[in-house]
């Protein structure tokens, strides 16, 4: 099947670097350390570890009461998205939305009450009315005036399942347009879960370096407006990206460890560059999933290497952002986009020494050509997720502004 | 409308099926959360009956592992302290994670939660796959605990409309090849739509026009299915009960306010 790629008209970010696509990348292109010790919430550790938290209440920014931080987030996200889309008229708007935790932030509060005092039951409507992921979701498509959407939620990569699935959304005439949502707002059950798998690095993760032990959650959202070339044209909208490839894959190996190989991040890429009809050699940058643990940053570099015979430049977000959960995919594949407009590679921060054991280095630039960049994203359970953004359409019709 | 053929399907009720734990393999059945029970073990009988072995994996889910939920916020609540192996089951897509890990099944692997919503959601989501990426697993899951239960009657009115008191937990799966022309047994899904204030059963009728099916001839069913996995159980009974004709099984969400129907042709 000759290559499909869609074309990106819109994108929206929010993240502890600040609101918007244009600010969030701003910190991405300079490095910046975005974490800060963890105060949004109690979360009952003894030491605060450093976070990629949004202290602005995005109902701030929306003007309006929400029903929980991660549906606020996406909001703010989707809203920018979809700025330059002013007259729909009869085009049929769908979304994807990922999310780990939806609207947890209440029910997880609602719960140590309920314990505390059991006749704090009667509050339960109040509290867990919008517990479910597809009430965040449904929020969004009531916003946007959306005809369809569908809930996913594979932790870690997906955000970026939400891209793909958008992408074959659009492929298949269901809609024409489709938002890629990911959104996750930082929680109890999030932040004590990573910290008893001691997978925290208290004191601000370092992805790749010799010296890194876990990773720095954080909060945020991404959102990408995916359209099908006819309703692009019908918009006059010129596309910023256009989606080439998704792949996604299991690694059958362990609910939390990475293969040690890559073999299911591998299968991921390979699929990815299989859809977008590219060699491993047209790609100019990989978006890392980065994440700092041990195990994740050499296994990812592995399976990199067994794709590519000479490995691209890579870097990681995650210090600069927070790991966003299933925002991650989505929130970092709109910082890639930005990247490869401008045609720089941008620094890891928390990146300091070299690791014998990654074998590799983030390498940045300030000055690259880049046509394809592949991001990727991997979760629990083994889910792995990575597509290929490129510049312009295969066709070489279409050129980037 | 893309219709998928049914290669196979297996179910657990275990309110109508005491002894079906006695399928699991014994060190499952010590440590792992019960929910992954219910879908191993639906998905062990849709397997058993068909071949080739999946290569993908599609779980549409409402409430996740939410027992696992629980208990690792118990831990952390009570304790200062919550079993990472709760917080790992805890994990919405645990149950598709644990299933691959078990079969083996490399391929895609997504987890949907769409509420009452999710099976069509989730049926609708495995004609996104690639064609290498057949024959696909769905399965649809939901427990029901306690809690649920104490929760009930405080909910709003519209959540208490669409979830029975002592709602029937359950795993369902099915087997299904690549898209083809219709030939039953297979099934076609739409996903949630806005029902915009509007009544369910309308809201599923305007869904299947909107997808081409012929809504004067078939009327959905289950618009109000009483509890998440209803969709699913009646598409099985459906199937096992070779009850001939175009079954269309609506379903609605309170949480999401959208209605999606899934159509199973026998």
């Amino acid at each position: 099947m000759p290559p499909n790629y869609i074309p990106i008209i819109g994108m929206g970010a929010v993240s502890c670097a600040g609101y918007g696509t244009a600010v969030c990348f701003n910190a991405v292109r300079e490095g910046r350390d975005g974490l800060s010790p963890l105060s949004v919430l109690d979360s009952g550790l003894k030491q605060a570890p450093l976070c990629g938290q949004i202290e602005e209440n995005p109902e701030s920014r929306l003007g309006r009461t929400v029903q929980d931080k991660t549906t606020a987030l996406a909001l703010c996200a989707a809203h920018e998205a979809l700025a330059q889309v002013t007259d729909r008229r009869e085009l049929r708007l769908g979304v994807v939305l990922a999310t780990t935790v939806g609207g947890i932030t209440r029910s997880e509060i609602f719960y140590r009450e309920l314990k505390k005092e059991p006749e704090h039951v009667r509050h339960a409507a109040a509290y867990v009315s919008h517990h479910e992921p597809t009430a965040t979701t449904a929020a969004v498509a009531s916003c946007v005036h959306a005809a369809g959407f569908h809930t996913i939620s594979t932790a870690c990569s997906t955000g970026l399942h939400a891209v793909g699935m958008a992408k074959r959304l659009i492929e298949n005439g269901t809609y024409d347009l489709c938002l890629a949502v990911g959104s996750d707002a930082l929680s109890i059950l999030t932040v004590r879960g990573f910290a008893s798998l001691m997978l925290i690095d208290y004191d601000g993760c370092k992805p790749f370096d010799r010296r890194r032990v876990g990773i720095s959650l954080g909060e945020g959202a991404g959102a990408l407006l995916l359209a099908s070339a006819g309703a692009a044209k019908k918009l006059g909208c010129m596309p910023q990206a256009y989606v080439a490839g998704w792949g996604a894959s299991a690694d059958c190996h362990h609910m939390t460890a990475p293969h040690p190989d890559g073999l299911g991040a591998q299968r991921a890429v390979r699929s990815a560059l299989a859809e977008a009809g590219i060699e491993p050699s047209a790609i100019d940058f990989i978006a890392a999933h980065g994440t700092a643990t041990p195990d994740n940053d050499a296994a990812e570099i592995k399976a990199m290497r067994a794709v590519f015979a000479a490995l691209p430049p890579f870097c990681s977000m995650k210090r600069t952002l927070g790991h966003t959960l299933a925002a991650s995919g989505a929130l970092e594949a709109v910082m890639s986009i930005c990247a490869m407009r401008e045609g720089i590679i941008p620094p890891t921060a928390g990146y300091d020494q070299f690791d014998e054991s990654v074998g590799a280095a983030p390498s940045p630039k300030t000055k690259a050509e880049i046509r394809y960049v592949l991001k990727n994203s991997f979760g629990f359970g083994g889910n792995n997720a990575a597509v290929v953004f490129s510049g312009r359409e295969t066709s070489g019709n279409g050129v980037m502004e | 409308m893309t219709f998928l053929p049914i290669l196979s399907a297996g179910s657990v009720v275990p309110s109508r099926d005491p002894s079906w734990t006695d399928e699991l393999p014994p060190p499952m059945k010590r440590r792992d959360a019960r929910i992954w029970h219910l879908a191993y073990v639906a998905s062990k009988r849709a397997m058993e009956k068909a071949k080739p072995a999946p290569r993908s994996i599609i779980c549409g889910t409402a409430l996740g592992a939410l027992d696992e939920t629980c208990k690792y916020l118990d831990g952390v609540f009570a304790d200062g302290f919550g079993s990472p192996r709760h917080f790992i089951a805890s994990v919405h897509n645990s149950m598709a994670g644990k299933l691959a890990l078990e079969f083996k099944i490399n391929g895609p692997n997504l987890t949907v939660c769409d509420g009452q919503n999710s099976f069509a959601s989730a049926a609708a989501a495995v004609s996104l796959l690639n064609p290498d990426d057949f024959p696909a697993l769905l399965v649809a899951v939901d427990e029901n605990i306690e809690l649920l239960g104490r929760l009930l009657p405080h909910l709003s009115a519209p959540c208490r409309q669409y979830l029975r008191e002592g709602w029937t937990e359950a795993a369902v799966a099915f087997i299904l090849a690549a898209p083809a022309e219709k030939s039953p047994p297979c099934l076609t899904a739409a996903g949630p739509a806005p029902c915009n204030g509007g009544e369910p059963q309308r809201c599923i009728r305007e869904r299947m026009l909107a997808t081409g099916l012929d809504a004067q001839a078939m009327m959905p069913i289950e618009a109000t299915s009483g509890s998440f996995i209803q969709p699913a159980i009646t598409a099985y009974e459906l199937l096992a009960q070779q009850s001939r004709g175009d079954h269309v099984i609506g379903s609605y969400s309170p949480s999401s306010g959208a209605a999606a129907f899934v159509c199973v042709c026998i």
